[in-house]
């Protein structure tokens, strides 16, 4: 049972002299449970794919951590995680075979990795294709190897950059009854995409980022209710919701912490959604309701029906 | 320890079966051995020193392709890697910056072994086909310690991969090259009304950076071929430059974000 937990992230990519510093990522806090499918969402340079480098360790926050299991992600944790990039990354003069061979011998698997290599070659549709180059393999055959790779050492925490990409309608569907399958072996996932059908069909949590905040955090994949959605369109508030909090715990929470204000308290049955004017006031609350026990969470009838309903949370008009 | 020397071993490997399957090899072994006809036929051709001008020749051809193999396949093994992204999904593995760094610049070094052993190995047949006779330990030695410089060359390019682009680094790289051919000359053949602190300059520069260290080969033809302690100090040289420079490419590249 692994979940993977990021903390105050921020990342400031420093630019050339002429250029402003670019956030990619202001103070963002995540969890992505144990054996669950969390989807990261966000428009295009929302800081998804920043988020995921942070957490595999190919760019170091400016502050913030990323945990796994409560420990920093250190080589060991590694060799745990399984990850799929958004296009195909693989050298084009090596074959598939020789491909995963490698990615075995990096991640220090032992036994019979001839086998190992050919089983998973064989569970992709590609072992007769074993010693082709990947440069002669079209574009759905290459994502097939690196669906491979991603799983064939077995990880715990699978991340998955817009995984099918490219792909037909029939690759689509293979994709995600492998993603389905993975998502039964207890793995923990964690899926960046644009597609709603993936979304709704694999995720049980989803966050959103916009410009570098998290805007939505929590929520089960059939996304806030409609007049959320609405509240989000005006303002941009930003809603956490807290299941086993009344309204008095919460209200004492914020005196005896010195919590922002918020902006609504409704009930939802058990649980409270609260409105509040900003990330910023949004993580302080987080923080304190994770650190006093509360869960976050997000729970609503209305479902997000189509990707325009989306669009708020990405910036865009509704 | 184990763990770490065969993740290292992957990668060599990985960046060897890379570079042997550049398409830029199998043209730069034809091209050696047009070099190598060539010189040849040159050395036919003369009247007189016939040693002299096929080692001249030769010799110029095998630099020429060894420099310009260890600039291009320093540079590109790393940028392309940045580039596709592959070194994107291999440090996602459990594999430092430093030991993926050591693995691409040695599997560069066996592909620079492997093509400098093919043209030796090219070059002593037509020698023999030629009449010329075996080739002789020092002739040997020449070609040995030019892939020391070749060596030092490619540890260059790694350095300004680790911490530039593709083209800053071609340029920067072959700048360091030329100052490293011509460094020595220049400073024995300074003006004596050349002002002082720019006199120490230059001789500083010729002592820190000499590829003509590495470059035997009129010795080994004329006779005067070093003893062993020239040797060794010679081969030493080339071995803390390949030191330094990979330490250095190793410490700028770990501190670096991996972005493509």
């Amino acid at each position: 049972m692994t979940d993977v937990a990021l903390t105050g992230l921020t990342k400031v990519f420093k630019n050339d002299l002429l250029k402003k510093n670019q956030t990619a990522l202001d103070q963002v806090h995540i969890r992505f449970p144990a054996s669950k499918c969390t989807g990261l969402l966000g428009h295009n340079g929302a800081g998804k794919t920043t988020t995921i480098r942070l957490i595999l360790g190919l760019v170091r926050p400016d502050q913030g951590k990323v945990e796994l299991e409560g420990k920093p992600i250190d080589a060991a944790a590694r060799r745990r995680i399984g990850y799929m990039p958004e296009v195909n990354k693989l050298p084009g003069a090596l074959t598939p075979a020789e491909i995963l061979r490698h990615h075995l011998a990096l991640f220090g698997v032992a036994g019979d990795r001839k086998a190992l290599v050919a089983q998973a070659l064989a569970g992709v549709g590609l072992a007769e294709h074993a010693k082709k180059r990947i440069a002669h393999l079209s574009k759905g055959m290459a994502r097939r190897v690196a669906w491979a790779q991603a799983v064939i050492h077995r990880p715990s925490v699978l991340i998955l950059d817009e995984p099918a990409s490219g792909l037909d309608p029939l690759g689509r569907r293979e994709m995600l009854r492998w993603i389905e399958a993975e998502k039964g072996r207890g793995t923990t996932i964690i899926l960046c995409t644009h597609e709603m059908n993936q979304v709704k069909q694999l995720c049980d949590e989803l966050h959103i980022l916009r410009r570098g905040q998290l805007v939505v955090s929590s929520l089960p994949a059939e996304g806030p209710r409609a007049s959320d959605v609405r509240h989000l369109e005006k303002g941009l508030k930003h809603v956490v919701v807290v299941s086993g909090g009344d309204d008095e715990r919460l209200r004492r929470l914020a005196a005896d912490e010195g919590l922002p204000p918020f902006d609504g308290l409704a009930k939802d049955g058990f649980l409270s959604v609260l409105t509040l004017a900003d990330s910023a006031r949004a993580m302080a609350w987080m923080g304190a309701l994770a650190a006093r026990g509360f869960v976050v969470v997000r729970s609503g009838d209305d479902a997000f029906a189509s990707e325009e309903e989306l669009l708020p949370y990405f910036g865009g008009g509704a | 320890m184990l763990a770490t020397l065969s993740t290292l071993g992957a990668v060599t490997r990985e960046a060897f079966v890379l570079l042997k399957r550049d398409k830029v090899f199998l043209p730069s072994l034809l091209f050696g051995v047009g070099v190598i006809i060539l010189a040849n036929l040159a050395s036919d051709w003369s009247v007189a020193e016939f040693d002299k001008i096929l080692f001249d020749v030769g010799y110029f051809g095998f630099q020429l392709i060894g420099i310009a193999g260890a600039i291009f396949w320093g540079i590109k093994s790393i940028t392309d890697s940045r580039q596709q992204g592959s070194l994107e999904v291999q440090l996602a593995a459990p594999v430092t910056r430093t030991v993926w760094l050591l693995g691409k610049f040695l599997g560069l070094a066996l592909v620079l072994v492997l093509l400098w052993a093919l043209l030796l190995a090219i070059w002593w047949l037509l020698m023999l086909l030629n009449h010329f006779g075996s080739m002789t330990a020092p002739q040997v030695g020449a070609f040995a310690y030019m892939l020391i410089g070749w060596l030092v060359v490619a540890a260059v390019a790694t350095l300004f991969a680790s911490c530039t682009g593709q083209a800053v680094a071609m340029f920067a790289t072959a700048a360091a090259v030329l100052v490293g051919m011509a460094s020595s000359l220049v400073a024995s053949t300074l003006s004596p009304e050349t002002a002082a602190p720019m006199r120490t300059a230059v001789r500083l520069v010729a002592r820190a950076w000499d590829l003509q260290q590495f470059n035997l080969v009129s010795r080994a033809v004329d006779g005067s071929w070093p003893d062993r302690g020239e040797l060794l100090v010679r081969g030493g040289y080339g071995g803390v430059l390949v030191l330094i420079l990979i330490t250095l490419s190793c410490l700028i590249f770990a501190r670096r974000d991996v972005n493509p």
